[in-house]
């Protein structure tokens, strides 16, 4: 009422009291307007038609889970300027947040979201439940980690390792929320060296219980999700010492509160406070002192002890026992990669909507002023990465497809493929998201507009679930790895994508024109001609260190930087062939015009890398025109960036779950 | 007494229950060494520190002392030191309350005397020492305080005339009114010519008249207007007698003292915000709020009581100029204080890195410190080396804005502008990096570095969105050029004399002894600057040949205008490198600076421009990158003594970079 009446009053004054002078004004300097980006820009491709293809699978789930969460009142809707957005109230403490995560979990509970994530078996239920995550990543990252912990880390390590037993005392349980699990790998003095882990667990003949305790502070579980409040079973790894002979890391399930919320005897909590990001995620410390836990407990897919305390392993080599230990670990860092592709989506959807309805200087006196997105320099900072976020969707699903489809056989290939998606995925999304903050400028920097809040939510990225850094090495050892087998049998290379190398080496022509630089051959050949030569130094310097004496890990350590631009190329050529792949299962059409446009230009962005240079895989001349091709690219692209940007989210099909600058960039005032 | 209870029973059971210690022998626990125990100082740190913060040494280290000895700064023990840092887990609504308390009690230490009511270059040096050790402590502390003091107070004295000054200024400085700044609207942000906020003069009251027409026009980010401001600097434009005028500058009550907002105004609030959640951003609406006639800002203009305009500056790009000088000042603070966070950062991240180890090269070894991997030296000392490469740029800085004149107007536009934007850009790179080498610990907010980065994002945003600013410095550096080609002059000014000589050639082999001469660097960073100013002018002038405004071919331009931006400000920070290093007697902390400096100028060289154009053939460019890895690894032993000249007291850093298994053991739970 009183803003209303305030309202008329100025209405009034406008027109009364100052009327000759205001309008003068007004008429030579016209006010703004806030004109939706869909009423001058047209679609050339069916929209829906390409967020089926990047989504890739289960869009009506997707879908109906969006609708549950944008109709209840737990995911904080809120109305701006016309319209409904969803996402948690950041300003709430910690402790609110946790209680809100956990209460929308309950909800989603409760309307059956996760049955048969547990229970179910085959492709279909897995697919589902990536979609699902991708989702729910989608509206806040606490609540896809809260879920990912008890789902993927809890959940699957009891199916990994565990055996039927296990699986039929807790998995639906897991799947019912009796219990709620977390996952304690990590510990204060060990991370990544997870084999250095300080835990330690003995065998009680006389009992048939296994004790597992804390030696010293190093050894806490360190940044365990759920710990601090909710959890009421953990998985723990430790160091597994039957009679004195230490048989190396072992996960045991252990008790760490009753279901009234009491921690057991035995067990000590803490809470890790405060973070970046995830505030919503109850991160804790645990120490055990003599936890005792039934023999039953050990989860013995791997290796049991009998009840007289014999140890007893299938896999007589200990380096192949951990890597045994480690595999739930790769559900989840395909989770962590595919969700990344989703906040970059979030964040270029934002940025290119805001591009296209925010205006900035005139180019002359009295002309209108013109739309960001029609700078040169802009479509140059966004479009470009556009492209990268179509690559990694389809990147994305192939290695979905790779992990639910896998074999005994399978296993390296997806060790490998998933530790260099999750790298180069989380990676470029931080710059994404960076560059998409600031090309909104300061409203990059309210949280209600997402971009800028979305960095430090997934800072965490490049390091939970495997160092990004530490996974690169890992791809470089591999790649290495395959060399000298193929070398050393004679043989030709088989798998990863390296069949190229059995081809002879690629030839980039001395001048590049504009049906060259388009040419899928010609860019997966480039793609493949780095790849190879880097591979191939790689192992000749590597070898050379061998060579002097040096230790493998030592030689390792110290040509670092080719195996960080070997590790680079690796995954610019797997994610380009994903890339690739796609468009060819496509019919002839615009749809299928304009992706080839976005597939180069995925590939000349990585033809501009500083590598093509630095190794002279390109002429100056040749890098010259790359560049001058992507910025070509960049403007052929700038009518289609609604299109390409706007089918990233549901958007078309359901507007509700857009975000305030994206639609309007006026709020009435409060 | 429980838990001491607790411990015992441990202690107990580990003696009687669990005595076969064999597993834990093979397998000693880990144990904190601090790094000060395995390295060496092989320099002077106190006069490291001396040199490279340059001016203030005492005045900031009391006000340090000042923030460390109040609960209002939030002392939190964490195995055995105490750590300042405000309660990131607080509301926006608790967290502002703080920071205006914190300032009160600063206010009451008499840190602010004289910073508005002197005058002289000692002042200011000493104002700049006070806003950098502030951004230490917190974001919010430092840019609550730099709107008051820079902006709204600085705006009274740079556009405002002597009646202005003896009204507010003390006022000011005593905190008796809180100012704020309302130049950016929700349309307007670095297009400020654009503001669509209108006055207009009522001759028969000699009031001005000042309305928000529309939506668009309200004022936004306005820091301080949503709690705790009185009074405002408006920018508007100035319409007399139905001639717009361009934007001018007022001076508008918009709360009485006890905090009622006034008649006419309308605020309300920016919300909760990626940092800087300590400062009450708001949104200011104006419904004809009538102010007198002597709340104009005159220096540039002013209106006669009948209503006739008058201003000594007829061209209005020069008027409007004029009232944007404000900002600098702004700019300088804002460049300096991110220098700081670098340091920070660096200071925590160095000394995790050798204290935190991981992975042993072979079986039963102790695992290898973070710092002695190669991978890891390369992370983080070529950041070393630039980060004290902007603290002599900053200082320098700082000298040409206090000793400024109205002839170096132009060169502290230009050189502000430019190292705002590469500063804080490398600042973001810097405590990114620095958050991922400290892996999940950089995650904490009590450790500060991944923090740091929500806090100091916006800052290549205000005062001068880092793009367009770069993009001035282009069109400057063009101007420049065409000057002297159209008066057949030499090049004079901006460290662009150097254009006047021959080109410089780079040797066809480079040995290390090249790599690290100062000279063979300079004139390495001199060519790149040179050629590509000289493409970025034929370029521009085609476009402008073929027809096009000068405006659009800029726009057309741009990739080479960000690469011309960029040489020019490497090789401007550079030579203020230089020139701090000519300053100091043959010794070891010489040494190390040089060592240092050629770090930096290989990091630059490192740059994709110098392969791209062809400035360094293949070979030269593998040359470079692999006589970087040798100084990395030259300069690993010096690491710690680097960062502790960084001259950060402890307890602004934070308990990573000390004892962290004690801070976090369960005795300090």
């Amino acid at each position: 009422m009183d803003r209303a009446y305030q309202r008329t009053r100025i209405l009034t004054n406008h027109l009364i009291l100052n009327s000759p002078a205001q309008t003068a004004c007004l008429t030579s300097n016209e006010c703004l307007s806030y004109s939706p980006p869909e009423l001058s820009e047209k679609y050339a491709f069916d929209v829906s038609e390409m967020r089926r293809l990047m989504d890739g699978h289960d869009v009506e789930e997707r879908d109906r889970l969006f609708g549950l969460i944008i109709q209840s009142k737990l995911f904080n809707p809120r109305v701006r300027g016309g319209k409904v957005f969803v996402s948690p109230d950041y300003n709430q403490s910690m402790e609110q947040q946790r209680e809100m995560t956990w209460k929308r979990i309950e909800y989603l509970l409760e309307r059956g979201v996760f049955r048969g994530w547990m229970t179910g078996k085959g492709e279909e239920v897995e697919m589902k439940r990536f979609a699902c995550f991708e989702v729910l990543g989608l509206f806040d990252h606490s609540i896809s980690i809260k879920l990912g912990v008890h789902f993927f880390l809890w959940g699957g390590a009891i199916q990994f390792f565990g055996t039927k037993h296990h699986h039929d005392k807790w998995l639906r349980d897991t799947e019912n929320y009796l219990i709620k699990g977390c996952f304690a790998m990590t510990e204060l003095g060990h991370g990544s060296n997870v084999r250095g882990i300080e835990t330690v667990t003995t065998y009680d003949s006389k009992t048939g219980e296994f004790i597992i305790n804390t030696p010293c502070e190093s050894a806490q579980k360190y940044w365990i999700g759920g710990a601090a409040k909710h959890a009421t079973h953990t998985i723990v790894f430790s160091q597994l010492n039957i009679n004195g002979t230490n048989e190396g890391v072992h996960a045991l399930i252990a008790q760490i509160r009753d279901a009234d919320g009491n921690v057991c005897p035995n067990i000590r909590i803490a809470d890790c406070g405060h973070k970046i990001g995830l505030n919503g995620v109850d991160n804790g410390r645990i120490w055990f002192d003599n936890v005792r836990v039934p023999r039953e407990n050990l989860l013995n897919s791997v290796a049991d002890v009998s009840p007289d305390g014999k140890y007893l392993s299938s896999i007589k080599d200990p380096d192949q026992r951990f890597a045994a230990f480690l595999s739930p670990l790769t559900a989840g860092r395909v989770n962590i990669a595919v969700n990344a592709v989703y906040q970059s989506k979030v964040g270029l959807a934002i940025a290119i909507r805001y591009a296209l309805t925010r205006r900035a200087f005139s180019l002359k006196a009295n002309e209108p002023e013109v739309l960001l997105l029609d700078y040169p320099s802009h479509q140059r900072r966004l479009l470009p990465l556009l492209a990268k976020i179509y690559a990694m969707s389809f990147a994305a699903n192939y290695l979905k497809m790779l992990y639910v489809k896998r074999t005994p056989q399978s296993n390296k290939t997806i060790h490998v493929v998933s530790s260099s998606f999750k790298a180069t995925i989380t990676w470029s999304n931080m710059q994404i998201l960076q560059e998409c903050r600031e090309a909104c400028g300061g409203q990059g920097l309210k949280t209600e507009n997402r971009v800028g809040h979305l960095k430090a939510e997934h800072d965490v990225q490049s390091t939970f679930e495997g160092d990004n850094n530490i996974l690169m090495q890992q791809v470089s050892k591999a790649l290495f790895a395959e060399y000298v087998a193929a070398q050393k049998r004679n043989k030709v290379f088989e798998g990863l994508g390296l069949e190229h190398m059995n081809k002879p080496c690629p030839v980039i022509p001395s001048q590049l024109t504009s049906t060259t630089l388009r040419c899928s051959q010609f860019q997966m050949d480039a793609l493949c001609l780095r790849e190879r030569e880097l591979l191939n130094r790689f192992v000749a310097d590597v070898s050379q260190c061998l060579a002097r004496g040096e230790s493998k890990e030592h030689s390792f350590n110290t040509n670092y930087q080719l195996a960080e631009d070997l590790g680079k190329a690796f995954s610019d050529q797997a994610i380009f062939q994903t890339f690739v792949e796609a468009e060819a299962t496509l019919a002839a059409g615009s749809l299928k015009d304009v992706l080839g446009m976005v597939r180069s230009l995925y590939a000349l962005t990585c033809l501009e890398d500083v590598t093509y240079l630095r190794y002279g895989y390109l002429s100056v001349d040749n890098a010259a025109a790359v560049r001058g091709e992507l910025t070509k690219l960049c403007s052929e692209l700038r009518p289609h960036a609604l299109a390409l940007g706007g089918v990233i989210l549901p958007t078309a099909p359901n507007p509700k779950d857009e975000l305030p600058i994206t639609f309007s960039i006026y709020f009435p005032g409060k | 007494m429980d838990r001491a209870f607790q411990r015992t029973q441990i202690l107990t059971d580990h003696l009687l229950q669990f005595s076969p210690p064999s597993p834990l022998s093979s397998n000693a626990c880990l144990s904190y060494s601090p790094p000060e125990l395995s390295e060496s100082y092989a320099f002077d740190v106190k006069e490291m520190r001396k040199l490279i913060d340059g001016h203030n040494v005492e005045e900031r280290d009391w006000l340090f002392g000042l923030m460390r000895q109040s609960k209002l700064f939030n002392p939190e023990e964490k195995g055995g030191k105490v750590f300042v840092l405000p309660d990131y887990n607080q509301s926006t609504e608790q967290q502002r309350e703080m920071t205006w308390k914190r300032i009160e009690y600063l206010l009451e230490r008499g840190a602010f005397k004289g910073w508005l009511t002197e005058e002289g270059e000692e002042i200011e040096m000493r104002k700049f020492a006070g806003f950098e050790v502030s951004s230490i402590y917190d974001h919010s502390l430092f840019t609550k305080l730099g709107v008051h003091f820079f902006l709204w107070g600085g705006a009274i004295k740079f556009l405002g005339t002597k009646h202005h000054h003896e009204k507010w200024l003390r006022g000011t400085e005593n905190y008796s009114i809180k100012g704020c700044f309302a130049m950016t609207e929700l349309g307007h942000g670095s297009n400020v010519r654009g503001v669509e906020t209108v006055t207009t003069y009522d001759s028969n009251t000699g009031e001005f008249v000042i309305n928000t027409p529309c939506e668009t026009a309200q004022k936004y980010w306005i820091g301080g207007a949503a709690n705790h401001a009185t009074h405002t600097v408006v920018f508007s434009q100035l319409h007399i007698n139905g001639t717009n005028q361009g934007v001018h500058a007022f001076i508008v009550q918009i709360r009485d003292a006890d905090g009622n907002i006034c008649p006419n105004v309308r605020i309300a609030d920016c919300g909760h915000k990626i940092g800087l959640n300590g400062v009450d951003n708001g949104r200011i609406w104006f419904d004809n709020v009538r102010v007198p006639r002597e709340n104009l800002l005159n220096s540039v203009a002013d209106v006669s009581l009948d209503g006739k305009y008058l201003s000594s500056i007829e061209n209005p790009d020069q008027r409007f100029a004029a009232f944007m000088a404000p900002l600098t000042v702004g700019r300088v603070n804002i460049a300096c204080a991110s220098v700081y966070q670098s340091k920070v950062a660096l200071a925590i991240s160095v000394r995790y890195a050798l204290t935190r180890r991981a992975f042993s090269l072979k079986p039963n070894e102790p695992e290898v410190l973070l710092l002695d991997y190669p991978s890891h030296q390369r992370r983080l000392i070529p950041l070393i080396a630039k980060t004290y490469a902007m603290s002599f740029a900053a200082n320098y800085l700082k000298m040409l804005y206090v000793k400024r004149t109205p002839q170096s107007n132009k060169i502290i536009h230009i050189v502000s502008s430019s190292f705002k934007a590469t500063f804080t850009w490398t600042n973001m790179q810097i405590l990114q990096e620095c958050r991922e080498a400290c892996g999940g610990q950089g995650l904490k907010t009590e450790n500060r570095v991944g923090h740091l980065k929500g806090e100091y994002d916006v800052q290549s945003t205000f005062e001068g969105d880092n793009n367009i600013l770069m993009q001035q410095v282009s069109k400057a550096l063009f101007a420049e050029y065409m000057a002297a080609q159209k008066r057949n002059k030499a090049f004079k000014g901006l460290g662009l004399e150097h254009m006047n000589k021959p080109c410089p050639i780079i040797p066809s082999q480079l040995t290390s002894s090249t790599l690290r001469s100062s000279q063979f660097l300079m004139d390495a960073l001199c060519l790149r600057e040179r050629d590509l100013l000289n493409r970025f002018v034929v370029d521009v002038s085609k476009c402008k040949s073929e027809g096009e405004s000068t405006q659009q071919a800029f726009l057309m331009c741009y990739q080479l205008a960000e690469d011309l931006g960029r040489a020019f400000s490497d090789r401007a920070i550079f030579q203020t490198f230089i020139e701090a290093e000519a300053t100091l007697p043959a010794d070891s902390l010489k040494d190390i600076l040089g060592t240092l400096r050629s770090l930096y100028a290989l990091i630059c060289l490192e740059d994709a421009s110098y392969v791209q154009y062809g400035y360094l053939s293949v070979e030269n460019g593998a040359s470079v990158r692999r006589e970087i890895t040798k100084i990395c690894s030259e300069l690993r032993p010096h690491a710690l003594a680097l960062v502790t000249s960084f001259g950060i007291p402890d307890a602004f850093l934070s308990p990573i970079a000390f004892n962290w298994i004690e801070a976090n053991s369960w005795s300090s739970v």
